[in-house]
């Protein structure tokens, strides 16, 4: 699939782009719990496959 | 490395790291991803090398944020990454399919989660596909991506 070197380089209109969902994905980042344990993470895991059906 | 078991999926096993409250992702043996291509109106599945694998963390970096940041490559060739765990809900498709146009992407096949956005004057397609719900998080403030799978090509291979 790549070819040639300039295939590897995002041009940076395309990167511009993205800026907005960038932005609102890095304020919902930023919003996140300083740390999560264990059990909650597990627990998220499963509700995740319980939706699905399939381990992620 | 001793970091308990969190999951394990079609291209990772799962860690998890209390301490920073993120995962560490290390591939399968001999899988490094795969990427769509639309032929003849039907969708190929293609194995992605290690450096497309790479370039993906890349690219997802570049346009979203959160991407997985690699840490290295063993021996036997799986490559180690590590990013935050993010807390939240599994998100309704919809409010995906919403967060991705938003993002200035067209649906080529929803029902195959595969979606692109041309970028003509650099002569340059942005492919994002496996675009699932469960690949997304639905946290306080909106979506965020945890596993979304990028490549690019040329505008050129799709006339």
């Amino acid at each position: 699939m790549l070819e040639t070197k300039e295939e590897t380089i995002l041009p940076p209109r395309i990167v511009k782009a993205f800026a907005g969902v960038r932005g609102r994905v890095q304020a919902a980042v930023a919003a996140q719990p300083s740390s999560v344990s264990f059990a909650e993470a597990l627990a998220q895991i499963q509700k995740f496959q319980q939706m699905t059906g399939t381990k992620k | 490395m001793n970091l308990p078991p969190l999951a394990e999926g079609s291209e990772h096993q799962v860690l998890f790291d209390g301490e920073a409250s993120e995962v560490v992702k290390i591939t399968l043996p001999g899988t490094y991803g795969d990427y769509y291509e639309i032929i003849h109106g039907r969708m190929h599945q293609f194995d992605s090398t290690p450096a497309e694998y790479l370039l993906r963390m890349r690219w997802w970096q570049k346009l979203f944020s959160t991407a997985p940041l690699p840490l290295g490559i063993t021996r036997t060739g799986q490559i180690l990454s590590r990013q935050q765990f993010i807390k939240g809900d599994p998100p309704e498709q919809e409010a995906v399919d919403d967060f991705l146009t938003e993002a200035g992407l067209t649906a080529v096949k929803k029902s195959c989660w595969l979606w692109t956005k041309a970028e003509d004057e650099s002569n340059i397609e942005v492919w994002i596909g496996d675009a699932r719900a469960d690949n997304f998080v639905s946290a306080t403030g909106g979506i965020i991506p945890i596993d979304i799978r990028i490549w690019v090509k040329p505008w050129a291979l799709n006339s």
